[in-house]
């Protein structure tokens, strides 16, 4: 038994690879300028993850997700607002796995040098519904798409767009220029601005075809739990980051002559932080092992991951708030900025309580009287 | 700040193929019906802990190789020793003689634990001083040879079998507490040593009351310096919370399981809502199953660090919300206890939902109460781990005998 990649060498040389990019290029400063611009993020800091770190490479394989889960948390410690999550995590590997068709061949290459971003759409298939909102139609070999989706990460600023649509019960995966014909492209009032998502509504669209029913289900059912893991990864990130902010200012904020983390109300509410940390840490670590190990199945840790970061990483913003007091609630200080990422996290790739249902049937507790 | 993640253990570790070496061992060995026989033989092969220094048990690997030896044992038909077998002894006596002892002790003391010769018990707690462990009132007063130790101990498990016991004592009243303790061992066969059942509210008896009466404690008995026993004791605090903590059961998976064969029987909605209530709690208990795999993993050989106190708490915590949640899914029965008070003494150790409900239920209230409460806990991870500040103490400049006590 072999050392996983992430906890060897290689793993703690892309963290601190990655922890000196963001300490370097990605201050609160910079994430406060990003999130106000019009794309919602920097392009030349997206290139130079992409061209100088080369980051999109530890995303392409959905059957390793242990290189990728250390850029997410580290990301995601540094609230970074780059594509990360729906040109990397997402965009790559579905890309990588149809490689064969030129359509992705062509956006791939794209991808890679940093000129473009690219999405994902689920079309409410993340969020558990049996039917997705977009439609497929077939005349001959053309394909055209009917239909809304959602809650597109980062939807208006992407080139392109991977599509599940289907007829009735058949999902197929498609591929879509989003600066194309009969397609338009809105971005969402959402609450986190670091991280942007769109609406694409498509009017009979020209799609092309990248995988049909088999290979799309299978790759619909990967795709997602890797980027169920990713963002776990990141939402711990964000944890470790809250944890330091609420300890350090516990350490210099005094109140009735003495530190306010002398106080056990205090102490105990970041020692009970800490205790999340850690568990959200051994449950992302369990889902990058079992993930490996189950190959095509679904695990128990990812559900169990998804559910219990989610929370945690909501928890632990509002925690950190209310240690900071009246700094917390202000615009001056980032805890905000935390918290609108967790919330808008949360429910991003389906809601705790459904990772919460799928376990359940995991588990073998989801009927009554189910036999054992 | 977190707990690091190390790699799994390679079969060829430091040097040494533990696969050939346990299964030469269990070639020899594993018919052996005699546990003492086993357990001796095993602990001159270095097969007992590992982690150990050669000659003490172990070959000096490092502790999580251990597992991977327990495992290979295992598939050869040789059952690992168990912490169950000797609590005391294996979770804190052997890791506090490893580190304090001097090597006569050492050499005389550890092979024992493991053989199941002596069974160790551990005297800290007193009535007047729970959580505040330094403000020990036992005093030891110097005599000819040694010491005469006079004083009350309570919560003490397996006093009434054990051969002997970590005992913290005060020599020097007139210094602040935590300068005036001693750390001894203490045996439990010598006059002037009483040991009472402290009934609890189950009706078990799982601990004891243990009354010192001028009990003579021998020179070489003395672990550390003298006036240095409260750092002996943190060492054996700290092991302590790994071996409580450091348990990687499932807290919640046999809630699963009783449910798969027979889910509670009540109507739809009730149902659902328990499901929940069950489901988050197997998330948290598989988070802190991982956390203790990753802390076991990373407690470099016999030490034990703070963070050892997150597997307490959390395991302690997470243990009542099972038991309490069992009552729950045991709908109609939960008030029933078929097994009564015995009021007796009784000693079967407690195993994890052994018995009803009720009476589990019951016994979690001691399980964030004993070891350290999590109060205690929490102060450690916030100020141990987190480096918080600590709270104003009144006691910590000023002697012993003037510090104010109920």
């Amino acid at each position: 038994v072999s050392a996983p990649a992430y906890q060897g060498v290689e793993g703690q040389a892309l963290r601190s690879v990655v922890r000196a990019f963001c300490a370097d290029r990605n201050s609160t400063a910079a994430v406060r300028e990003a999130m106000v611009s019009e794309l919602g993020f920097d392009e030349a800091l997206w290139r130079a993850l992409v061209v100088d770190l080369g980051l999109l490479e530890c995303a392409a394989s959905l059957d390793e997700p242990s290189l990728s889960a250390i850029v997410s948390e580290e990301l995601g410690r540094a609230l970074f607002c780059g594509p990360w999550l729906s040109t990397a995590v997402l965009a790559v590997p579905a890309l990588s796995a149809t490689e064969t068709n030129s359509w992705s061949a062509a956006l791939l290459g794209r991808l890679r040098a940093g000129d473009v971003v690219a999405t994902v759409a689920f079309s409410s298939l993340e969020q558990g519904r049996d039917r997705p909102s977009v439609h497929a139609e077939v005349s001959g070999t053309r394909w055209r798409l009917t239909g809304t989706a959602s809650g597109v990460v980062d939807g208006a600023a992407a080139a392109a767009a991977v599509v599940f649509a289907g007829t009735g019960d058949e999902v197929r995966l498609f591929g879509v220029d989003l600066d194309g014909p009969a397609v338009t492209v809105g971005d969402l009032p959402t609450l986190d601005r670091t991280r942007r998502q769109g609406e694409i509504k498509f009017a009979g669209t020209p799609a092309t075809l990248l995988a049909d029913v088999d290979d799309a289900a299978s790759l619909l059912a990967r795709l997602l739990r890797n980027a169920r893991i990713q963002l776990a990864a990141e939402q711990l990130g964000g944890c470790r980051a809250l944890l330091d902010i609420a300890v350090d200012y516990a350490k210099v904020r005094y109140q009735f002559g003495r530190p306010i983390g002398s106080f056990q109300a205090i102490k105990h509410r970041c020692a009970d932080m800490l205790v999340a940390v850690e568990g959200a840490r051994s449950l992302v670590d369990g889902a990058v092992e079992a993930a490996v190990l189950a190959g095509e199945l679904e695990c128990e840790q990812v559900p169990a991951a998804q559910s219990f970061c989610a929370e945690a990483y909501v928890e632990l913003a509002e925690s950190t708030i209310q240690i900071l007091g009246g700094i917390g609630i202000t615009w001056e200080h980032q805890a905000h900025l935390f918290l609108k990422r967790a919330r808008g996290s949360q429910a991003l790739l389906g809601t705790p309580l459904q990772a919460r249902l799928r376990l359940q049937r995991l588990l073998g507790i989801d009927m009554p009287g189910r036999a054992q | 700040m977190s707990i690091a993640t190390d790699g799994a253990v390679p079969v060829h570790a430091g040097g040494i193929d533990l696969a050939e070496l346990t299964a030469a061992f269990a070639d020899k060995w594993a018919g052996c019906t005699d546990s003492y026989e086993l357990r001796s033989a095993q602990f001159d092969a270095g097969l007992a802990w590992v982690h150990f220094p050669v000659g003490l048990g172990g070959l000096g690997l490092a502790r999580e190789a251990q597992q991977l030896v327990d495992e290979l044992l295992l598939e050869r038909g040789i059952q690992p020793a168990s912490l169950g077998d000797n609590p005391v002894g294996f979770g804190m006596a052997a890791p506090t003689l490893l580190q304090h002892g001097s090597a006569e002790l050492k050499h005389r003391l550890i092979r024992r634990i493991f053989t199941g010769e002596d069974i160790w018990c551990q005297m800290f707690s007193e009535p007047s001083n729970g959580s505040d462990v330094a403000g020990v009132s036992t005093q030891a007063r110097r005599v000819e040879g040694g010491w005469l130790v006079t004083g009350q101990k309570v919560w003490t498990s397996y006093a009434h079998l054990a051969r002997y016991g970590l005992l913290l004592a005060r020599t020097d009243p007139r210094v602040p507490k935590h300068r005036g303790l001693s750390y001894f061992i203490a045996d439990m066969q010598a006059s002037g040593v009483e040991v009472r059942p402290l009934m609890m509210m189950t009706g078990d008896t799982t601990f004891n009351e243990v009354f010192l009466d001028e009990m003579f404690i021998a020179e070489e008995y003395l672990l550390g310096d003298e006036g240095d026993g409260w750092r002996v004791a943190m060492s054996t605090l700290m092991n302590e919370r790994v071996a409580i903590g450091g348990g990687q059961a499932h807290i919640a998976q046999p809630l699963i399981d009783d449910w798969r064969a027979r889910p509670p029987e009540v109507d739809a909605q009730s149902l659902a809502t328990l499901r929940e209530v069950l489901t988050r709690l197997w998330i948290e208990a598989e988070a802190a199953r991982l956390t203790a795999m990753r802390a076991s993993r990373t407690a470099a050989g016999a030490l034990a660090g703070p963070e050892g106190a997150i597997g307490k708490l959390w395991a302690a915590e997470l243990m009542q919300r099972a038991y309490a949640l069992r009552m729950e899914m045991a709908l109609g029965s939960p008030v029933l206890l078929p097994e009564g008070y015995p009021l007796e003494r009784h000693d079967s150790a407690h195993q994890a939902f052994a018995g009803s409900p009720g009476k589990s239920y019951l016994r979690s209230r001691a399980l964030t109460i004993e070891g350290g409460t999590s109060e205690v806990m929490r102060n450690i991870l916030g100020e141990r781990v987190l480096g918080l500040p600590g709270e104003p103490r009144i006691d910590r400049d000023v002697p012993w005998n003037e510090v104010p006590r109920s």
